[in-house]
């Protein structure tokens, strides 16, 4: 139970706060690279395997995150067989720990990333590509010369998304994390506990920083694609 | 010492489309994959450029590109491929395109080259600017520059005058053809304008839903009957002769194109002695029984029916022409053709509307 403190934010709500930022960046770099290679195929055509592969990454989407959280809570246990194999290999049990807190909300945070790189990639289309390697680069080089550069507001777009929406996740949290400050306890859990202790200066508080959190990053994204980048088409 | 050659035969399914085309060509000058729209020509260079995956076998000099065993991916064949669209990067100016390319060349050149090249494209004003702001011709001039960057061994060329208008065109076909005679990159230039293919070609494949049906070099295939029939709107022919006098008065060439035979062109930017090359199109050509003297065209030729075919658009046909050594193509409508009881070995004359130096 929280008692009130002199300050609006507790140190443990400036814990949450930091762990929230710790967990959204952590996870947020993991999901770019992890879903630059997926992004590159699901652009590259469309036939039926795409079409399931982009199904499953949109799920999270549409699931109650309570039944992504339950699934993943069964994965991560001991006596599951992916907790088994994790086990057999040394690596302690994911349920209640931040390490977990990232495999779920990577999941959960996925199409978030993966669809704005996938558009982008899908925007600048093979030529560019294409003429790099008739000019002789390696696929690596051009990836890193052209279609990085290409694709860097979609880059943008899909950061700031993956990272807001690993900020505001809840349900999963809830499920899988429990509410262990300094490990899992982050700002959205610590609110929904203000607000379960009547402590609502301190709901307040938290709540304000992460609506102004939000909308600032929104603005910020709505903002480049009026303003963003050039379409590979428009020089005809 | 033989020539290196390019040859290569290529079996390639594209959704319902195959391509089966066969190819053995000189590695030098510009050879022309002439076609028209949908014949799988494009298809056929991306193949030679490793952007598609074919089966087959493709061989440039000693140097194995496809077999059964090899796949050299694009990067590693010692090409250059300039696409229908400019295609620049649009995250980097001019100079940082050039850059590009160079980065990769296969040889190095010397810096006296570059400027020569971007003098001989006239683009060394560009360089800092970005793809966006420069004019379609300016582009595409910019994008062949930057393919020549990487020194290829053999250039690829895409119908890259396709997406410029008419007088775009005109700008560009020069640089082309001092492409051929000042820097002795081998070229294999895929178009359906038979215009530019006139203007262009050393040597000529003809390559017809997806299979390869004539080739040789150009001047004798444009003889070959065979040749220019499924061209449609497109047809015509190539007539070589040589400025025999100049009418000032008139300011009127006389082309000397065989034996009593001449036509009458304006004399301007023209020599006597100078030899030149006509390009007279089928639907330029009107025919008549009588030598029509009430007419504002200057060019009547006696010439000989050799042979009738229908076109590919219904109302229409190709009539052939002896005139003298040469052969000329007319584009009528069928109607016309029976009211003038046109036949084969009908002696009549030819009405030349136009003849364009090329």
């Amino acid at each position: 139970m929280l008692r009130m403190s002199n300050t609006l934010l507790s140190p443990q709500d400036i814990t949450a706060l930091w762990l929230t930022f710790k967990l959204a960046t952590v996870v947020t770099l993991a999901l770019l690279i992890l879903s630059t290679p997926l992004a590159l195929w699901l652009s590259r055509g469309e036939d039926r395997l795409r079409a399931v592969i982009q199904a499953t990454v949109a799920l999270p989407l549409v699931l109650p995150p309570t039944v992504l959280g339950f699934y993943l809570l069964i994965a991560f246990s001991p006596d599951s067989v992916a907790g088994q194999t994790l086990s057999a290999l040394g690596i302690p049990s994911l349920a209640f720990s931040f390490p977990g807190l990232v495999v779920a909300s990577m999941i959960y945070s996925l199409p978030f990333v993966v669809q704005p790189l996938t558009n982008a990639f899908r925007n600048i289309g093979q030529r560019p590509a294409e003429v790099a390697a008739t000019l002789g680069a390696t696929p690596w080089t051009t990836f890193r010369l052209i279609t990085l550069p290409l694709a860097k507001p979609g880059y943008i777009t899909a950061a700031v998304l993956g990272f807001a929406h690993t900020v505001g996740e809840f349900g999963v949290v809830l499920m899988i994390g429990g509410n262990i400050s300094g490990e899992t306890q982050v700002a959205s859990v610590q609110i929904y506990d203000h607000v379960e202790a009547l402590a609502y200066p301190q709901a307040h508080a938290l709540s304000l920083i992460l609506l102004v959190f939000s909308f600032a990053v929104l603005s910020l994204v709505y903002g480049r694609r009026t303003t963003g980048g050039r379409p590979w088409l428009n020089q005809g | 010492m033989a020539e290196p050659r390019l040859t290569a035969h290529i079996r390639h399914s594209l959704g319902d489309f195959i391509l089966d085309a066969e190819l053995d060509l000189p590695a030098t000058g510009i050879s022309v994959i002439f076609g028209p729209s949908g014949c799988g020509k494009t298809s056929l260079l991306r193949c030679l450029a490793g952007l598609e995956q074919p089966k087959g076998q493709i061989t440039f000099g000693d140097h194995v590109w496809l077999s059964p065993s090899v796949n050299l991916p694009a990067h590693q064949r010692p090409i250059a491929y300039v696409f229908q669209e400019a295609s620049l990067f649009p995250h980097l100016n001019v100079a940082d395109n050039l850059a590009f390319a160079e980065r990769h060349a296969l040889k190095r050149s010397a810096s006296s080259e570059k400027d020569a090249l971007l003098d001989l494209f006239d683009i060394g004003h560009t360089l800092k600017r970005t793809p966006e702001s420069l004019s379609g011709g300016e582009r595409q001039r910019v994008a062949i520059v930057r393919a020549l960057m990487r020194q290829p061994a053999l250039l690829l060329m895409d119908e890259p005058l396709a997406s410029l208008d008419e007088g775009r065109k005109q700008d560009i076909l020069p640089y082309i053809e001092r492409l051929r005679d000042e820097l002795n990159t081998p070229v294999i230039y895929v178009t359906h304008s038979l215009a530019e293919t006139a203007r262009l070609a050393d040597y000529l494949v003809a390559l017809e839903q997806g299979c390869t049906t004539i080739s040789g070099p150009l001047h004798e295939i444009l003889t070959d009957q065979a040749f220019p029939a499924d061209i449609g709107s497109e047809a015509g022919s190539i007539i070589e002769g040589g400025i025999s006098s100049i009418d000032s008065h008139w300011q009127l060439a006389h082309v000397h194109i065989d034996t009593g035979v001449s036509l009458r062109l304006p004399a301007q930017g023209l020599r006597p002695g100078q030899a030149v090359k006509l390009w007279i199109q089928a639907r330029d050509i009107s025919l008549s029984h009588q030598p029509e003297s009430h007419s504002s065209i200057l060019n009547t030729l006696p010439c000989t029916i050799t042979d009738i075919r229908q076109d590919a658009n219904p109302a229409m046909c190709i009539v052939y022409l002896r005139c003298g050594k040469h052969t000329l193509l007319t584009r009528i409508t069928r109607a016309s053709g029976n009211h003038l009881q046109l036949r084969p070995g009908l002696s009549l004359y030819a009405q030349i509307k136009a003849a364009a130096l090329i």
